[in-house]
Parts: structure tokens; sequence; C-alpha cells
């Protein structure tokens, strides 16, 4: 039988598909994971997903700004 | 930055072959078109314009040098062909007679068409000088590009500025109409809108952001396309309007042309084109006007050396006013950026620090320059307004200061390496609305589907092993389709099989229809 | 150094040279009047312009006995080229300028500097000194830009036969153009191949032609002089299979086929010297002097019109003793 499904197709580099995997930990919304580069989501949450990496990512990354 | 610049050409061969046929019987619009052609094309008319019998398309690859030169002249003779001026006539290079006879004129200066400015016949009483000029240019222009970005120097342009502005969705109401939403609304609507005190302020779009680091010259260009757009709808003749775009370009900077032999439209445009900075008439309604600066290099593809109106450059053209064009040029870059994102501006105008604002952390301010650090948040900034990196690296490269100059390349790699970084790193995720396909029963199915989608050029993705592929939100109806005679032909077919060996137990294979 | 590529941005300066020479324009023979190879020319320069808005230009002529720029003339250097020239509203202003200023400055030239037959006798138009003129021209043009976006070349129309005079300092001119990667193109309108011309062409990789009819000089210039350096990377143009690579001598300025040439200067010389002229080397030697004699004899019956292309490296009686100054080998002025 084949299946189809609708969706969303994410191409991401393997470090964001990790990313990725760990928030599906906390609300299911990846429908498949398909290799290390593409997901494949649920439609609506790319938005929320997108705000969540680019957070996670902003965490993660060191600022060359002076303290004052 | 090639968005706009092509747009004028872009325009122009969208143009039937009667509008320019009209177009060409000015020489000074088939200068101005001719120089809008790539050198190569160029060439191919210089070389034909004294060939009376039309050239042989063979003949006329002979001229090109290896595979390099035949990329070059295919792409040439498209462009010639776009704008109309050559035609291939059974195997044959024809120029248009019109073109041909004009160029000719442009050349020789012979013909009687008064297309490169009838002059005044009495000298003006009332001075006007280059430097005066320039200064009414770039007074005229920098409000609106100060209107754009919201800051309160000098008073709003005029109507007809905030109708472009609108139209070409540069710049929005304060309702949330969206971005580019200029378009839908009438221009007369929006410039009344815009002049009621309960409205709001304007806001500027992503595209106004956009339109703010390109140089001026591609500025001019992108309001006189909208300007073109408008005509149209305002019953305007756009061979009228043109013709008269292409003779500003040929006009000499600080010379006074009689408006007397002007049809009406032309007349009309000369209004315009007065708020826009782009001529200068002393008042409404005068015998004589003067090109400015921004309109005799309209067809030069150079970019404009206006200087912004800063106090440094007022105090030196009053110095050496004879050398004001010099002292512009050496005002154009300003910008002084270090391998540590550290960035110095040495401006005082408003409108470039409100510019700069746009993409730079600004630190502090000094009576004749800023300092700021291009950061990474300030680049995030600008980039979730639609700016380009490109768009920035360009702006900083164009502005550069004269001791940068000296540097090969001008901008430290670095800090253009980060700043693409930075922009790739926005768009780590590169989402594609589809349809994921699975669980086939047979490998043969997988496969003549995955081959369909191919032609189709509609898969995203595929895995053999797992018989799963990712389709396209366009191509999914057809896919489908595809799917569910693939299935139902099956079905058939194992039915004949499960007739004719109908005591064999047969495992049929669970089929349901594509879910959607 | 600069940088030699040439891009679709570049602005080109080109540097024109009329060979004015009226003797030769006022031949009966000439197949053109100046009068109408001017107009093609004035049309060249307007196509040249026309290119695009930044297409530098300036104008020398090579008069006899006087070379003198056209455009821009001295007087626009010192007023900022305000220069009042009346409008045409016909006539696209940039061209009407430099076309005004190139008619009246030969005009001019034609009026004041009526050369004498004396001073044909010491040769013909000043081609060396307007190419000098030239490339000092492009030199401060090139220092003003600073930018290398302007991509110079220069165009030599000519009608004058070689003077033999002329070699050293045209051959300098060749060899500092070469050096500045500046093309050097020419075109000999009618008459006899220009040697030297052909020299200054080959050298500097630039265009040789000799139209087969000086009548369509205009088609001639738009097909193949017009094209800028950038075109040139993709277009076949005139080529030169023959050059002739013979040089004067220094001491007749004789044409020479075969000479002897100081070892130490390069100097040419159509007889042997015990001192070179130039460099005041002594030879402490008698080359094999019977086979000099007949070379020698050879060279002075050559006929300097007879184009010949030159085998370089044939060597031609050469000493034994090769630590001594002197050598004689066949004089090729090439790169």
């Amino acid at each position: 039988m084949v299946k189809a499904v609708k969706g969303v197709v994410v191409e991401c580099d393997s470090a964001v598909k990790q990313i990725i995997l760990g928030l599906n930990e906390k609300g299911q919304f990846i429908i498949e994971d398909l290799d290390d580069t593409h997901v494949f989501v649920d439609a609506s949450c790319v938005d929320q997903l997108r705000e969540d990496i680019d957070q996670i990512l902003n965490e993660n990354t060191y600022k060359v700004e002076d303290a004052k | 930055m090639s968005k706009f610049q092509t747009s004028i050409h872009e325009y122009l061969e969208t143009l039937p072959l009667q509008t320019f046929n009209r177009l060409y019987q000015k020489p000074a619009t088939c200068l101005a078109v001719f120089r809008l052609l790539p050198p190569l094309g160029k060439q191919i008319i210089m070389s034909s314009l004294y060939v009376d019998p039309p050239i042989a398309v063979s003949d006329m690859k002979l001229w090109f040098k290896g595979s390099a030169g035949e990329i070059k002249h295919t792409e040439a003779m498209q462009r010639l062909k776009a704008l109309h001026i050559f035609e291939e006539v059974r195997g044959k290079y024809a120029m248009n007679a019109t073109f041909l006879e004009q160029f000719r004129n442009a050349l020789t200066g012979g013909g009687n068409s008064q297309s490169f400015g009838l002059a005044t016949s009495t000298p003006d009483k009332y001075h006007v000088d280059i430097h005066f000029l320039d200064d009414y240019a770039t007074k005229q222009w920098e409000a609106i590009l100060h209107f754009m970005v919201g800051t309160t120097e000098g008073r709003p342009p005029c109507k007809g500025v905030l109708n472009l502005l609108g139209r070409s969705g540069l710049m929005t109401g304060g309702a949330d109409n969206g971005g580019g939403g200029g378009d839908q609304m009438d221009a007369r609507d929006f410039a009344s809108q815009m002049a009621r005190q309960d409205f709001g302020v304007p806001k500027i779009t992503h595209k106004g952001f956009q339109f703010l680091l390109q140089d001026i010259n591609t500025q001019v260009w992108a309001f006189l396309l909208q300007y073109l757009n408008m005509a149209e709808s305002l019953n305007m003749d756009l061979v009228e309007v043109l013709t008269f775009f292409f003779q500003l370009g040929s006009l000499e900077l600080g010379k006074d042309y009689s408006s007397e032999n002007l049809t009406p439209t032309q007349t009309h445009l000369l209004e315009d084109l007065k708020a826009y900075g782009i001529v200068y008439q002393r008042k409404r309604g005068s015998r004589r006007y003067y090109p400015t600066r921004l309109a005799t290099t309209l067809t030069s593809g150079t970019p404009v050396m206006l200087g912004s109106h800063t106090n440094a450059t007022k105090i030196a053209a009053a110095a050496a006013a004879k050398k004001a064009e010099e002292e512009e040029e050496d005002d154009h870059g300003f910008i002084v950026l270090e391998t540590n994102y550290r960035i110095y501006a040495y401006t005082d105008s408003p409108l470039q620090i409100a510019v700069l604002n746009l993409f730079v952390h600004l630190r502090d301010r000094f009576p004749n320059m800023v300092t700021g650090v291009v950061t990474r948040d300030s680049i995030r900034r600008a980039l979730s307004k639609g700016i380009t990196a490109d768009q920035i690296i360009t702006y900083l490269t164009a502005h550069a200061h004269a001791q940068m100059r000296k540097h090969s390349p001008i901008l430290p790699l670095t800090v253009v390496d980060q700043i693409r970084l930075w922009e790739i790193e926005k768009n780590r995720l590169r989402p594609v609305p589809s349809w994921l396909y699975s669980q086939f029963s047979r490998q043969q199915d997988f496969e003549s589907t995955l081959e369909y989608a191919s032609e189709l050029d509609v898969v995203l993705w595929s895995n053999q092993k797992r018989r799963m592929l990712c389709i396209t939100a366009e191509g999914h109806t057809a896919v489908g389709a595809y799917v569910r005679k693939l299935i139902s032909r099956h079905k058939e077919l194992q039915a004949q099989q499960a007739q004719q060996s109908s005591p064999h137990t047969h495992h049929s294979p669970h089929v349901s229809s594509v879910a959607s | 150094m600069k940088d030699h590529s040439t891009t679709e941005d570049d602005s080109n300066l080109l540097v024109i040279v009329i060979d004015t020479n009226p003797f030769e324009w006022e031949h009966s023979s000439a197949p053109i009047k100046l009068n109408d190879a001017l107009q093609h020319i004035l049309t060249f320069m307007n196509a040249h312009l026309a290119g695009r808005h930044d297409n530098k230009l300036a104008v020398i002529a090579s008069h006899v006995g006087v070379s003198q720029f056209l455009y821009p003339t001295l007087n626009d250097h010192i007023l900022g080229s305000t220069q009042q020239t009346e409008k045409d509203a016909n006539v696209y202003q940039n061209f009407k300028v430099v076309n005004d200023a190139v008619l009246s400055g030969i005009r001019g030239l034609l009026e004041d500097h009526r050369p004498t037959l004396e001073e044909k006798d010491l040769g013909s138009s000043k081609i060396a000194a307007s190419l000098s003129l030239g490339l000092c021209y492009i030199n401060q043009a090139l220092k003003l830009d600073g930018m290398g976006h302007v991509k110079p070349r220069i165009l030599v129309l000519t009608v004058s036969p070689d003077s033999s005079s002329d070699y050293i300092p045209i051959m300098n001119c060749i060899f500092s153009a070469q050096k500045a990667n500046i093309p050097i193109d020419v075109c000999k309108i009618w008459g006899e191949d220009a040697v030297f011309l052909q020299q200054a062409a080959h050298i500097t990789e630039g265009i040789y032609m000799r139209p087969s009819d000086p009548a369509g000089l205009l088609q001639v210039l738009m097909f193949s002089f017009l094209p800028d350096m950038f075109s040139r990377n993709y277009l076949y143009l005139p080529g030169q299979d023959q050059v002739d690579f013979r040089a004067a001598c220094f001491c007749h300025k004789k044409i020479v086929d075969i000479g002897y040439v100081c070892s130490v200067c390069l100097s040419i010389f159509c007889s042997f010297s015990p001192v070179c002229s130039t460099c005041r080397t002594k030879f402490a030697f008698q080359p094999l002097l019977s086979q000099a004699r007949r070379l020698g004899a050879r060279t002075a019956a050559s006929n300097p019109g007879s184009p010949k292309t030159s085998t370089p490296g044939t060597p031609v009686g050469t000493p034994t003793n090769l630590t001594s100054s002197a050598t004689m080998a066949i004089s090729t002025p090439s790169q």
C-alpha cells in the first residue's frame, strides 16, 4: 500500500539535524526521519522550528562586542 | 545590484516593434539605446553601420574568435534582436532602417530632429552654475531618501514623489497592508492617504531598504521606470516620455535648454522630474530648464559622483568652486572598515548615518564622523529586513574611503566572509512543502514512480532502499494519479492471475488508494 | 604592477595621430582627398565616443616639421574645457566639441605651417614626435586615473612614406609603448607599407592595415580599428603574416637587410667602423674583411622599397675571437 503524507521536507546540515532531533523529543513533529540532511516534518511547526533553532544557535554563538 | 540596473533593458525589451520604430526616430534615443548594449553588441552595430547589403548570418559568425567569442556573439545578438535593432531575414541580419538612418545621423550630426536639446537663445539673467545644480539635485534627491528612512530633515517631498514611492512598493502606508501592497493601491489613493494627518507614518518596505543601498544612478532609474509604468496608466505617451529621458542623458551639465518646443506631455514630465532633482527650473513654466548631474549621467552607466550634503563638501566647494567635481568625487568614499569589525564613517549626513544604521551597530558620533561595529546582531537585523549580504558588501565597497581603496581587496576579507557566513547561518533550514510517498509494496512500482516523477522534475528527495520519495506540492496531483493508475493496473493483473490459478491461495497485496 | 586584464567596464582612451603631410594629401595620385578622409575620421571619432560615456579621445596632428595636439588643446586644459562652441540641437554636444576642435586645428595647421620644399626634403611628417606626445598624454591620463580602468591605445593614420631619419625615435617610442602595454594600431591609408610602423604594430600587438580601397576608409576604421581592448579578445582582426623587420643603420639612416651590430649597445651600422659611434666601444680586430666588404656592398645595393622578411639568426662571418668586443649579426630589433 502506498501512502502519501503532506508535510514539509527540511533540508539542513547535520548539526542542525541533531538540534531538530533534540527538539522533537519535547513535542513530536517529525513525521519521518529521512537521512542525515533531510527530515520530513509537520507543515504547521516549521515557523516555530525555525525560531527555536535560531534561539539555540544564538545561545551557542560567541560574540565579539565589548562588554561596555 | 543587477536587479535594478538591468531593468531598463528589460523594460525596453518588453516593448513592441511599433514603439521601437517611433523611439528610433530620434538620434538621441538611438545613441542612448546603443550605450546600453554590451561591448560586442556595439561593435556589431558599428561594423555593419556602413555596410549596405544585409550581412549573412554565417558571415558574421566568422568575425568571432573561438567558443568564447561565439558565446559573446550569441548574447549580443539576442539583445540586438530583442531591441529590434537587427532582424534575421532569410539567413541574413538586416538592421532596422529607422535605427540605421538615425544612428548615422547621431554620429555625423545630420538630420533635423533636434533631439539633443534646443539651447536657449538668450543668456539666463539668473546665474546658475554647476555647483548650484549639484546642490539642488542633492537636496531634492536626499529629501526623498530622508523621507524614506524617516529622518525629519527638510520638508516631506511633494505628492508626485509620494505617489511614486507607494506605487513602486518602496514604502507602504502605516496600515498593515504588507510589503509590496503599493501595487494594488491606486496611486492617487496612496498620496491622499499619506497626506492625511491621522494616517500615521508611512513605512519603508524590504524593497525600500534594498533601494537605499543602491548607487544613485540605479535609484534614479528605478524611479524613472516606475514613472514609466505609471505613465501608461495616466495615458501619457510612452514614446514621448522615453524620448525625453534619453534626451536628458545627452544634455550637457551646466547649460540651459529651452522648454518651448516640448510637447504638453513632456512639459508635464518636466514638472515631475523637477521634484526628483533631475532637472532644475527656476519657476514653474519658465522657458528654460537645466539638467542636473542626475540627468546627464542617466545613460552613462557610471555611478553619479553626487556628493552628499555634508558640510565638508560645502566648505571645500566654496573654497574651490571650479574643482567642485573632483571634491565630490573624493567625498564619494567615506567609510573605513577595519579587520576588527570596527567601522569609521567620515560623514555628518543624517541620511548616510541612517543608512549605515541599517546594518552597523553605531556607537559614537562626532561632528564629522561616526564610529560603529559590525556585529552579528546588526547584520542579522539587516538580513531580517530583507537586505542581503551582497548588498551590504556592495554598499561598503562603493563607499569605501580613498585610504581603503589602496588595498586589494578593498574590504578586509575576514569581515566580508563573516557577513556572508552570518547570512548563510540564517538560512540553515531549507523547508519545502511536499508530499512524502512511502510503503511501496513492490520495488518496480517505486522505481517507475520515481522515474516518472524525475521526468516531471518534482523529486525533492528519494531513497531506493527505504522506498520513499518526496514530491513537491505542485507535483503531487500528477504523481498521485500515476501511482493510483499503477496500483489499479497491478490489481487488475492480479485479479486475472487469481482467476487463472484460482485454487492457488494467494496473498493479495494490501493495496490502498493513495491517501490524500 | 597594473592590472592588464580587460573587463566590460573599462573606459577607453584612444589617441589618434593623423598624418596631415600636405605633400602626400595634395599629390595628384592621392586616392582620397584630405577633406573626405577627415569626414571619415571624424565619424570614426564620434563612434569611439559613442561607445561609452567615459571613453576619452586625444587627437594629434603629425604635420611636416611640426606635431601638435588638435584635441584636447592646451587652452582647454588651462580653462577647464570651457570652450564656447555654438550649440546645435541636432548634434550630440560631446561630438561637436571634438569635431570642431579637430577641424579648426587642421585648418590652422594648413594655413600657418605651409612648409617649403626644403622642409619636404628634410623628411616627411613627424610621426615619431606625435607618438611621443601621445605616449606622454597617455602616461598622464593613466596617472590621473590610478585605478587601471582606463585602457589606452594609439591609432596612427598615416600616408607618408617612412623617413629613415626617424628610425631611432620611433623605435624608442615603440619600446616604451610595449613596456607600458599600449598597443599601436596603424592604418597606412595608401602607398607602400610603412616598415617602421608595421614593426610598431607587431611589437605592441596592435593592428596594422593597408586598406585595399582608401575611399572606403570609414568601413575599415569601424570594422578593424574601433574594437576596444575587451572586444579584441573575442574578435578576429586583421593580422600581419609578413612583417618587414629591417632596421635603419645609425650612421647613414639607410634601411639595411644585413649590417653590423655593436655587441655592447646594439647600435646598427651599415659598414664596419673600428669605434662604435654610440657608445665609443673600440673594436680591437678587423672582421673577416673580404666577406664584410661583400656584405656592405650588398646592403648598399638593396632597395629599401622592397619589403623582405628577415630571417633572424643566420650568422654571418663571425670572427673566431669571441672574447673580443665585436661580433656581427643580423639586426633584428624585435622583442
